[in-house]
């Protein structure tokens, strides 16, 4: 693809929302502090859904590779950045799977967070068919931005052309050629 | 998943054309956001199939003997990408070059990487802002008890030095008592602003909008929204937040928020129960309606009679504090001063002390209490209002002082086990006297029946025929969870049908006396709150209504009174401990002289 445009696109649109978010955040804090504890039990906040007061397996673990994925993933990415060849190209893969991996379990931690939508069955499941379009979106768009700069990037390392692809292509030069 | 997508897409379309929903806006933010979401989705269809068709065609050219139909199935349904193939297969039929093919693909990609990240700049203008702020609004939830409200400082006394300061101000409204402007709000109710997704769940379960009053949740939260984003621009210049220019000049209320919005609020929580992005709602109007009482005198009157009752009496009925155990006349129920190790402290609460049909409830649950040989006693005239009426009021002040001198009291018995009648004094009891030092094993008294029943303490034999539909109180249920204990004891009666209403447990409907509005005028609408919830429970064809809450009883009745008229066959109205009572067959000599005559 084209890295530079896609680093236009993306850097500029993300410029753009840094500072709509930033604007909004200015405004948050003109809010008086909050009587309640908002950010104490932190563990009890991410593992348990909304409504559930008991412990929670599930959420523990659902959380917990969330948290190492998304910590990986700019070291891995970083690496790529660093390094050459065939070595970028796995970190980068890496990167993004992680990245990708770390992703797609927030958002499946925030469909576990809507616990309240089958209230409202058709809205509901319409809602997180559509929630659950954006998780896979989400995924999707960075191995799309991971082709811009590379068109070889696919999550954990996998490759995009196929097996057969590879020498479809040096035979289809050599017969244009 | 892109199947997915378009078919929630379509959904929401066909709510938007079709099957139009009172409860949500029509504006033309959602149809850009969905056009968006569809075209995102096709985007990426459209760039599976110009890359699968690119390589096809490469292979193609490359191999004459490949066949690009074939080459196109065996990749595109192996990656699982269907819609992508069957695009892939319709487009090569019009492009046989491997270049269109691949430009084709280019613009699906293009156009998707773009809309992603337009549509993330678009988010923050719209109620699609939630779709980043629900995720920290949702994990900055109060993780406290539900029925808790914060309190405004730790003892009476520091209120009143806070209050003394604000009074002293130029503008006491600009004092933080309450909720009186913006920046009074807490960065997390803003937060809740930002998120609202304006879904009107919160209003179509609204007991007040529901009846036709002012008071919408969904429209306070979109009013207070749109006032604080028409000063973002203000924010971002402003350095200065002294009160020579204030960056939010108008008063919450009346300026942006009718104070008719403010006091129909029954707290029923039904709202925050139905916000799929918890937000909250009624620590809002509770803040609100401070700023009122504390700051500005300004609130119905009628609540003025009601405050006066509490501070001198201790009792909105304004009887006189001695007469507070009078309903137990002949009864003999021991006090606490005189069995300070009472294994069980009946905390019978101003309703059932002092309203004569719910003395009927208290008389009842002491029989029971009496038949299964509990081991309690009652406070007596030591016991005086929890202060849950004057907080829900906004009057906070009036509540701590109520509160201190409760706590104080009991913690002189230190009670093991405190066994309430009303689900009020039960709330107030169990999750907001902890702030002030009162911390108690405290259970509402259908759920100790049941634990009476369940031990063999008390045995429900004789038969009592009859349809039950039994109403949720709020403040037992959506607040504080207890929807199968007043179940469960119905059930164990013999001859007893439990039938349900259409809307109940969490989703059930509000009685319309919580929030001190037991103690005002219910403000005018197209039906009276009590009303439509009496009919909802006549309607399941219930000879008898049952509830666990004197206030919902006082409610309910009037409701019955109401529609008298067109009832068929009469409905009775009980408390679960009245209905239990007629069940029991009393060893004791006490037997109730009501229960007799009422079987």
């Amino acid at each position: 693809m084209n890295p530079i445009a896609m680093t236009l696109l993306v850097g500029g649109l993300l410029a753009l929302f840094s500072m709509s978010a930033f604007r909004r955040l200015v405004l948050l804090s003109t809010g008086s502090s909050d009587p309640v504890g908002r950010v104490d039990r932190i563990w009890d906040r991410l593992t348990r859904a909304p409504g559930q007061w008991e412990p929670s397996a599930f959420g523990a673990v659902l959380v917990s590779v969330m948290i190492v994925s998304m910590m990986a993933a700019p070291g891995a990415l970083l690496g790529g950045l660093l390094a050459s060849g065939e070595a970028r190209r796995s970190f980068l893969a890496l990167g993004v799977g992680l990245a990708a991996l770390g992703g797609g379990l927030g958002l499946f931690w925030s469909v576990r967070a809507q616990i309240k939508m089958p209230k409202y069955p058709l809205a509901g499941v319409a809602h997180i068919a559509i929630f659950l379009g954006f998780a896979t979106l989400i995924l999707r768009t960075i191995i799309l931005v991971g082709r811009g700069f590379d068109e070889v990037v696919l999550p954990l390392g996998a490759r995009l052309r196929s097996r057969a692809t590879p020498h479809l292509h040096q035979r289809a030069a050599r017969t244009t050629t | 998943m892109v199947l997915g997508v378009l078919f929630g897409v379509a959904t929401f379309i066909r709510f938007r054309v079709k099957d139009k929903l009172k409860r949500l806006a029509y504006g033309w933010h959602a149809w850009v956001v969905l056009g968006v979401i569809a075209t995102m989705m096709i985007a990426d269809v459209l760039y599976d199939a110009g890359a699968m068709l690119s390589r096809a065609l490469l292979a193609h050219a490359a191999d004459p003997s490949v066949n690009v139909g074939e080459f196109v199935n065996h990749h595109g349904f192996h990656s699982g990408e269907v819609l992508g193939t069957l695009l892939a297969r319709a487009l090569g039929v019009v492009i046989s070059d491997a270049g269109t093919a691949r430009a084709v693909g280019l613009v699906g990609f293009w156009t998707h990487v773009f809309l992603v990240f337009a549509f993330l700049n678009y988010l923050p203008y719209g109620k699609h802002f939630h779709v980043i702020t629900s995720l920290p609004n949702v994990l900055t939830r109060d993780l406290t008890p539900r029925g808790r409200l914060a309190p405004m400082a730790d003892t009476s006394d520091a209120l009143v030095e806070q209050m003394g300061a604000a009074m002293e101000l130029a503008d006491p409204a600009s004092a933080p008592i309450g909720v009186g402007r913006m920046e009074h709000f807490s960065w997390k109710s803003m937060l809740d602003f930002y998120t609202c997704t304006e879904c009107g769940r919160c209003s179509d379960n609204c007991p007040a909008h529901r009846t036709g009053k002012l008071l919408s949740p969904k429209h306070l939260t979109i009013d207070l929204r749109d006032h604080l984003y028409q000063h973002q621009q203000a924010a971002f210049e402003h350095t200065s937040y002294g009160d020579e220019a204030p960056l939010y000049p108008l008063n919450v209320v009346p300026d942006i928020i009718h104070p008719d919005v403010i006091w129909a609020c029954t707290t029923c929580r039904a709202c925050e129960e139905q916000c799929p992005v918890m937000i909250s709602y009624v620590d809002k109007i509770v803040d609100m309606r401070r700023n009122l009482v504390m700051v500005r005198g300004e609130f119905p009157m009628e609540l003025q009679k009601t405050f006066q009752a509490l501070e001198v009496n201790g009792n909105p009925w304004n009887l006189t504090r001695m007469d507070r155990g009078e309903w137990a006349d002949g009864l003999d129920v021991p006090l606490m001063s005189e069995k300070p190790d009472a294994g069980v402290l009946y905390w019978v609460g101003c309703a059932a002390s002092y309203d004569d049909r719910a003395k009927k409830i208290a008389r009842a649950t002491v029989k029971l209490f009496k038949e299964a040989k509990v081991d309690f006693a009652i406070l007596g005239s030591e016991e005086t209002c929890t202060g849950d009426p004057a907080r829900r009021a906004g009057n906070e002040h009036l509540y701590m002082m109520l509160a201190e001198q409760n706590v104080a009291t009991l913690n002189g018995y230190a009670p093991k086990k405190i066994v309430t009648t009303c689900p009020h004094c039960f709330n107030t009891l169990l999750n907001e006297y902890p702030d002030l030092g009162g911390r108690y094993e405290v259970v509402h008294h259908t759920d100790f029946l049941l634990g009476l029943l369940a031990e063999g303490k008390l045995k429900a034999t004789k038969g009592v025929k009859a349809k039950v539909a039994y109403h949720d109180s709020c403040y037992l249920g959506r607040y504080n969870d207890v929807y199968e204990a007043p179940r469960k004891v119905l059930s164990s009666i013999p001859g007893v049908e439990l039938v349900e209403a259409e809307w109940n447990r969490e989703k059930g409907l509000c009685c319309g006396a919580g929030g001190a509005q037991m103690w005002m005028e219910e403000q005018h609408g197209t039906q009276r709150v009590n009303n439509r919830r009496t009919l909802q429970l006549v309607n399941t064809g219930a000879s008898m209504i049952a509830s666990g809450c004197p206030f919902c009883q006082t409610m309910l009745t009037d409701g019955l009174k109401n529609m008298e008229e067109e009832l068929k066959s009469p409905v009775e109205q009980l408390d679960v401990a009245e209905l239990l009572e007629r069940a029991v067959v009393f060893k004791t000599a006490e037997k109730a002289p009501e229960a007799e005559a009422t079987a």
